[in-house]
C-alpha cells in the first residue's frame, strides 16, 4: 500500500447497461497488469471478466454485485468498484459511490446519454462525486462522440469539455489526439499495449486547436493563473491539467475523454486522467456526524494517526465468514486493534484484514486512512460505523430505495426449507433493497425487491449457493394504502367480563400526510390520558397501519394526532389503551376515504424510430402515461410512466413489436392511486384472502 | 380573491364543452376526494387569465411569438400551454434541440411559479390532472420537419394516445422558417382543428421591421393570424402584437412580469397603472 495518500485514488465505473464497465475494468487491470491476459464479458472464452466472478454474472454477461480490486498505474495506486449497470442492482452503485473519491463515468459513442447514466449522475450528484466521462466503443458503426459531449450538457447540465478528439470513427477509429500534449496517440500492438505517440495529423490539426482552446476557456473560468497564461499566449501543460483537475474536482466540469475499450484503444490515456483529474482522499472532505452533539457535523481528516472512523458499505457472506467492507476515512484499521460500532456499542477486535482484488483477497495488517479493504469476523448491519473507543461519531446513511415488487417463495421440502433461512438470512444482510418476510395469515415467505431481475437472480442464487429449490408464485405489486380526507375519533373501549377490566377512551383525528408514511401527534393536556399511556397509544395505532382495513396493504401517509381521552383509576392499561387506538382507527378508517396507490415505474425505452409507434402502443395498453418521445437521428427514445403491475412480461412484448430492435429500462418513480376499477377488484381480492384466512 | 368554481359550472362556461368535460372527467373520476371531486379551487384571475389567453388565437390558428434569444419565448410558449391543460385542452409541445426532461421542468417550475402567483390551492392535484394531457416531443433541429411531426401527431391519435387541441413549437431560428412550408402547419390546424403556436428566435434587424414581420421572415402575409412580438418596454416585458392586434385577448395589452417573465392578470396590471 502506498505511503503517500496523495497518490492514491479511490474510483467507481459506473454506466448504462452494457456501456462497457466491466470491460474497461478488465482492460485498467491488464494494462496495470494486475491480470496477464484479458477476458471477454460474455464468457465466450470459458472464463469471463475477471470483477465478473460470480457464475451467473460470467453466464448471463451482466455485472450483480459491485466487485473491488486494485492496481498501480505509474506512481499512482488506484482502487476500484466496478458497479452494475441495471436498475435493479442500484442499491450497488449507491454504496459504492457513498464510499469513492471519485468515478469514471462511461457513455457508449452510439448510445449516448441514456437513462441509467442519468440515474448514476443523478447519485454522483447526491454524494457530490467528482468525476470524468470516458465515451466507450467509438469503433462501433453509428459512433459519434460529439453528439455525447452535447447530450452531456444538455441532457445532464454538465459543463463538458472534450480532451481528445478521434483520429477516425466508427472502424475507421485508430486513436485519438490528446488536446492537453497536442499529440496523436495510437494504441498498438495486438493487445493494444504499445502507445505510439505522433504529431497530429495534418487534417486534425485545427480542430485539435480549437479543441485545446476550448479546454483552456472552460478550466480559465475557474483559474486565474490559466487566464493570465491565456492571456499571454502561452499555457503550460502542468498549468492546464491542474486547472482542469481543480475544476473537475469542485464539479464544475465534465472532461471527457474517447476510446474503444473493446478494442484496446484510448484506456491508458484515460488511466492518466484518473491520476491527473480525479481527487486523492485527502481532497475530499468527508463529515461525520456528532451523536453527543445533536448529530453536529464533524470534519474528518485524511490522517492515518487520527483516531478510527470507518464505514461498513458492504457485506458478503463467505466461505470464511461474514466479509466487511470497509472505508477507512480517518486513523487505522489495523488487525488486533479494537473499536467500536458507533450504532450497536458494541466493542469488536479486528481480526483478518484483506485487500480484495475481484473474488480473491490478499492478507493486510492494517488498512490506513483514504483506504478500502475488508474485514472477517465482525458482526454488523450494513451502513454501520466504525469508531475507536470513547468516540460518538458516525456517518451518515446511504440512500436506500424501497422495494416495489414481491413474490412468494415456497421451499419444495423441509431440507430446503432450512436453506432457504440461511439463504433469506444472508441474502437481507447482503443487500438491504431485498427484503423477506413471512405472511403470518397465509405462511407463506415473500421476498422482496427492486424488480423482476433482481427477484429472479435471487432466486437463482438460492438453488445454485443454498441447493434450494423454491416454487415461486406470481410476482406481487407492492401496492399501499393511504387516507384522503381528515376525520375525527372518539372511542371507548370497555370490557368487563369477570376479572379485571378493561377501559380506555381516545380522541383525535387522522389526516392524510404528504411526506412519510406515519406521524404521531400527541396533544393531550391537562392528563386526560396519562403519559404512560401514550406510547400505548401510539403502537395500537402502528399496529393497524401493517395491512389497511381496505384491502389488506400497509397503510402509508397518515398522520395521527389524539388531543383527547380518559382513562379509569383502575381498570386502565397499555393493553386498553393499545386496543382502543386500534378499535378507534379501524373505526374510523373508511370514513377517511382510503384509496390504494400503486408503484409507477419510470420506464425509457430506446427504439429505432420506425418503431416508435408500436412502442407508444405497448406503452398506452399498459395504463402508460407517454410522457415524451426524444428523437435523434435513427433512434427515439420514448419516456413513460407505467404502473408497475402492468409492466410484467414486458420484454417478451417489447422484443415482439419491435423484432428485438428496442430496449427499455425501468425505475422506481413515485405511487399513484390506483384507477377506481382496479381498486375495486384489489378490495375484492382482498377480501377473498380474509376468507381463505378464515 | 380565491373563487370557488364548481366543475360543472367551470366547464360550462367555456367553449367546445365535449372536451372540457373529459377534463372535467378525470378530475372528478379519479379522485375521491370530496373537496376535488365537486369543485376546483381556482383564482379568479387566473380563470380569466385562461380564457383570455385561449382567445388570442383563433382554432383552428397558428400563432407565432417573436423575441430575441433570453427574450422570455419558451417561459411564455409554455405558460400558453399551460394555460390551455387548465383549460382542459391536450397540449403536444415540440421542442428542438432540448432533452424531454429539460421541458419538463419548465412545466414544473412555470406551473409552481403560476400556483404561488394565484394562490392556486391543492396546486399538486391540479397538476397530477393536468400532466396526462401533455404530450413532449423533441427533435435534433437539423433532423425536424413538419412533414415528420405531422406523422407523429397522427401515429398519437391512430393510437389514442392524444388527441391534441393545441401544438406548441420551441422553437425556430428566423432563418430556418423559409424553408418549412409552414403553410403545412396551417394546413395541419385546420384539418385537426387545433391551434398552433410557434416561437422565433428573431435577430434584431426582424425585430426592427416587426411592423412587417412576415415578410421579415419570408412568410407570406395571411398565414400567420397572430404575431406576437416579446419586447421590454420599461420594467415590463410587453406582448406586442404586430398581426392578429384584434383578437380578443388583446382587448389589453398582455404584459410580462421581467422577474418570474408570467404573464401578468389584468388585475395586476391595472395596479401597476393606478
Amino acid at each position: 500500500m502506498h505511503k503517500d495518500p496523495k497518490k492514491v485514488r479511490n474510483i467507481g465505473i459506473s454506466a448504462h447497461i452494457d456501456a462497457g464497465k466491466t470491460t474497461l475494468t478488465e482492460r485498467i487491470l491488464f494494462y496495470t497488469e494486475r491480470i496477464h491476459s484479458m477476458h471477454d464479458v460474455k464468457g465466450r472464452d470459458g472464463v469471463g471478466a475477471t470483477m465478473d466472478f460470480m457464475e451467473l454474472e460470467r453466464e448471463r454477461g451482466i455485472t450483480i454485485a459491485s466487485a473491488a480490486t486494485y492496481c498501480t498505474w505509474k506512481d499512482c495506486e488506484i482502487n476500484i468498484i466496478d458497479t452494475p449497470g441495471h436498475v435493479d442492482f442500484t442499491i450497488e452503485v449507491e454504496r459504492s459511490l457513498r464510499v469513492l473519491d471519485g468515478a469514471i463515468l462511461v457513455l457508449c459513442a452510439v448510445g449516448g446519454v441514456q437513462s441509467q447514466s442519468i440515474t448514476v449522475d443523478r447519485q454522483m450528484a447526491r454524494y457530490r462525486v467528482p468525476f470524468i466521462a470516458f465515451v466507450n466503443k467509438c469503433d462501433r458503426s453509428g459512433a459519434d462522440p460529439f453528439r455525447v459531449v452535447r447530450q452531456l450538457r444538455t441532457k445532464l447540465g454538465h459543463n463538458a469539455v472534450p480532451m481528445h478528439i478521434p483520429i477516425g470513427l466508427e472502424g475507421g477509429f485508430e486513436g485519438v489526439v490528446d488536446l492537453v500534449r497536442m499529440k496523436a496517440v495510437y494504441c498498438e500492438g495486438p493487445q493494444g499495449q504499445v502507445m505510439r505517440e505522433e504529431p497530429i495529423p495534418a487534417a486534425l490539426l485545427e480542430e485539435a486547436r480549437k479543441g485545446r482552446e476550448a479546454i483552456i476557456d472552460a478550466a480559465s473560468m475557474f483559474s486565474d493563473p490559466l487566464m493570465e497564461a491565456a492571456l499571454e499566449g502561452e499555457v503550460p501543460d502542468a498549468l492546464l491539467i491542474q486547472a482542469v483537475r481543480d475544476a473537475t474536482l469542485a464539479r464544475k466540469m465534465t472532461p471527457v475523454f474517447l476510446g474503444s475499450a473493446y478494442r484496446n484503444k484510448g484506456v491508458q490515456l484515460l488511466l492518466d486522467a484518473v491520476r491527473d483529474f480525479l481527487p486523492d482522499p485527502t481532497q475530499v472532505q468527508n463529515m461525520a456526524v456528532d451523536m453527543e452533539k445533536e448529530e453536529e457535523s464533524v470534519p474528518l481528516s485524511a490522517s492515518a494517526d487520527a483516531p478510527l472512523v470507518a464505514l461498513a458499505f458492504k457485506l458478503e457472506d463467505g466461505r470464511y465468514g461474514q466479509l466487511t467492507y470497509v472505508r477507512v476515512y480517518q486513523g487505522t484499521l489495523a488487525k488486533g486493534g479494537n473499536m467500536v460500532n458507533a450504532r450497536t456499542g458494541n466493542k469488536l477486535r479486528v481480526g483478518r484484514v484483506v485487500r480484495m482484488h475481484a473474488d480473491q483477497m490478499e492478507e493486510i495488517e492494517a488498512i490506513p486512512a483514504g483506504y478500502i479493504g475488508a474485514l472477517f469476523g465482525v458482526e454488523c448491519a450494513s451502513g454501520d460505523t466504525f469508531v475507536a473507543p470513547g468516540m460518538r461519531l458516525s456517518m451518515t446513511s446511504m440512500h436506500v430505495p424501497e422495494p416495489v415488487i414481491s413474490l412468494a417463495v415456497s421451499p419444495a421440502d423441509q431440507k430446503a426449507q432450512i436453506n432457504l433461512s440461511k439463504a433469506l438470512s444472508r441474502f437481507t444482510k447482503e443487500d438491504p433493497t431485498f427484503r423477506a418476510r413471512v405472511d403470518h395469515e397465509t405462511g407463506e415467505t415473500i421476498i422482496s425487491g427492486m424488480g423482476e431481475l433482481h427477484l429472479d437472480v435471487y432466486v437463482e442464487r438460492m438453488r445454485r449457493e443454498y441447493q434450494v429449490h423454491v416454487v415461486t408464485g406470481q410476482p406481487q405489486v407492492a401496492y399501499r394504502e393511504t387516507i384522503t380526507s381528515r376525520v375525527s375519533f372518539d372511542y371507548i373501549h370497555k370490557k368487563q367480563t369477570g376479572g379485571a377490566g378493561q377501559y380506555a377512551r381516545v380522541g383525535g383525528y387522522l389526516e392524510p400526510l404528504d411526506e412519510g408514511d406515519f406521524v404521531f401527534d400527541n396533544r393531550v393536556v391537562g392528563g386526560a390520558i396519562p403519559t404512560q399511556f401514550i406510547p400505548a397509544c401510539e403502537k395500537g395505532f402502528r399496529s393497524c397501519l401493517e395491512k389497511g382495513p381496505l384491502a389488506r396493504y400497509p397503510v402509508t401517509g397518515v398522520r395521527v394526532v389524539i388531543n383527547d381521552g380518559q382513562a379509569h383509576s383502575v381498570d386502565s392499561s397499555d393493553m386498553a389503551f393499545q386496543a382502543a387506538a386500534r378499535g378507534a382507527f379501524r373505526h374510523v378508517y373508511s370514513r377517511a376515504v382510503p384509496v390504494i396507490l400503486e408503484p409507477i415505474m419510470k420506464v425509457v425505452v430506446e427504439t429505432p424510430v420506425e418503431y416508435q409507434g408500436p412502442v407508444m402502443a405497448t406503452l398506452n395498453q399498459r395504463r402508460g402515461m407517454i410522457i415524451g418521445t426524444q428523437e435523434e437521428a435513427d433512434m427515439c427514445v420514448v419516456e413513460s410512466e407505467v404502473p408497475l403491475a402492468d409492466m410484467f412480461g414486458y420484454s417478451t412484448v417489447l422484443r415482439s413489436a419491435t423484432q428485438g430492435k428496442a430496449q427499455f429500462t425501468m425505475e422506481f418513480s413515485t405511487y399513484r392511486q390506483v384507477p377506481k376499477s382496479i381498486e375495486e377488484a384489489l378490495i375484492e381480492k382482498g377480501r377473498g384472502t380474509d376468507k381463505k384466512v378464515a | 380573491m380565491l373563487f370557488v368554481v364548481p366543475i360543472a359550472e367551470k366547464t360550462a362556461s367555456l367553449p367546445s364543452s365535449s372536451l372540457r368535460m373529459e377534463f372535467s372527467d378525470k378530475l372528478s373520476g379519479e379522485r375521491r376526494d370530496p373537496m376535488t371531486e365537486q369543485q376546483l379551487v381556482f383564482d379568479h384571475s387566473l380563470q380569466l387569465l385562461v380564457q383570455r389567453t385561449g382567445r388570442i388565437l383563433p382554432e383552428p390558428g397558428v400563432g407565432a411569438v417573436l423575441a430575441r434569444a433570453g427574450g422570455g419565448k419558451t417561459s411564455f410558449l409554455v405558460q400558453l400551454a399551460l394555460h390551455g391543460l387548465l383549460r382542459g385542452e391536450k397540449v403536444v409541445h415540440v421542442s428542438l434541440d432540448q432533452p424531454v426532461r429539460k421541458v419538463t421542468l419548465w412545466y414544473e417550475e412555470v406551473f409552481h411559479a403560476l400556483a404561488d402567483q394565484f394562490h392556486l390551492e391543492r396546486a399538486n392535484s391540479v397538476w397530477k390532472a393536468i400532466v396526462p394531457n401533455r404530450f413532449i416531443m423533441t427533435f435534433h433541429s437539423q433532423q425536424f420537419s413538419l412533414s415528420r411531426l405531422e406523422e407523429r401527431i397522427c401515429e398519437l391519435q391512430e393510437q389514442n394516445i392524444l388527441h391534441p387541441h393545441l401544438v406548441v413549437i420551441d422553437a425556430f431560428c428566423s432563418g430556418e422558417l423559409s424553408g418549412l412550408s409552414l403553410d403545412n402547419l396551417k394546413r395541419m390546424a385546420r384539418e385537426g382543428r387545433m391551434s398552433a403556436w410557434f416561437g422565433v428566435r428573431a435577430d434584431h434587424g426582424t425585430l426592427e421591421h416587426s411592423c412587417s414581420v412576415p415578410e421579415a421572415l419570408g412568410l407570406p402575409s395571411g398565414l400567420l393570424d397572430v404575431v406576437l412580438v416579446l419586447e421590454t418596454v420599461g420594467l415590463e416585458v410587453v406582448a406586442r402584437p404586430v398581426v392578429g392586434a384584434e383578437a380578443r385577448g388583446f382587448a389589453e395589452p398582455l404584459t410580462l412580469d421581467t422577474s418570474t417573465l408570467l404573464i401578468k392578470d389584468r388585475a395586476d396590471s391595472a395596479g401597476k397603472r393606478d
